[in-house]
């Protein structure tokens, strides 16, 4: 045990430099893509937003969704989904617990675990 | 994919997600507040519940300790009213009965 302690406290500042390099590339890149993508709406953008909710109301009225092709309405049906989601995971962030409420239940849980079990 | 480059969202998607967010959010926490207080009250009645069941395991244990000394009292062919009185009589000398 002593052992292994004593070889991981020996390995971690050889091995910090090499992660925090990888995490720092995985991470630029992802900021390159996030910050065009997946930024909030301004709000400049409300009127395109509204334009488009009346754009699916209309669509959704008029039966034009019929019109779509299989792989245009399966496409537009998987980022409805994702949009979903958006909702769920900030449910987890909102609740403190990634599955299921947890209101008296997390006392006696050490910290990583509690926010699981 | 090196050669990928950042695609315009439309924003009706962008507002969807982040909307979606805060709302979950916002109902994540509220909920959980709810739950939270639900709970509260089922444990503080849970706790009086025991403390009463403790409560009265203690007053049975009394009384069949007592029950139990009367018993042996009887069985021992004394008085157990009287074990008192004859209690000052052993202590002031007089022998008991069953010696």
């Amino acid at each position: 045990m002593a052992a292994i302690v004593n070889r991981v406290t020996a390995l971690v500042p050889k091995v910090a430099l090499p992660v925090a390099r990888y995490g720092q590339s995985k991470l630029s890149r992802f900021w390159y893509f996030a910050r065009v993508e997946l930024r909030p709406p301004m709000p400049s953008e409300f009127g395109e937003v509204q334009k488009g909710v009346q754009k699916i109301v209309k669509s959704a009225s008029t039966g034009a969704w019929r019109q779509l092709t299989v792989k245009q309405f399966a496409l537009n049906g998987l980022v409805g989904l994702e949009v979903m989601f958006w909702f769920y995971i900030g449910e987890c962030i909102g609740r403190g617990s990634i599955i299921g409420y947890r209101p008296g239940r997390s006392e006696g849980i050490p910290a990583p675990y509690k926010y699981f079990m | 994919m090196a050669t990928a480059v950042p695609r315009n969202v439309s924003p009706l998607i962008r507002a969807g997600r982040w909307g979606l967010l805060v709302t979950g959010l916002a109902y994540g926490y509220s909920h959980n507040k709810t739950l939270k207080k639900r709970e509260e009250r089922v444990r503080q009645g849970e706790i009086d519940r025991v403390t009463q069941h403790a409560i009265h395991e203690l007053a049975d244990q009394k009384i069949r300790a007592d029950q139990s000394m009367v018993d042996l009292a009887q069985a021992a062919g004394v008085d157990p009213n009287g074990a008192k009185k004859s209690e000052d009589a052993k202590k002031s000398g007089s022998s008991s009965k069953h010696h």
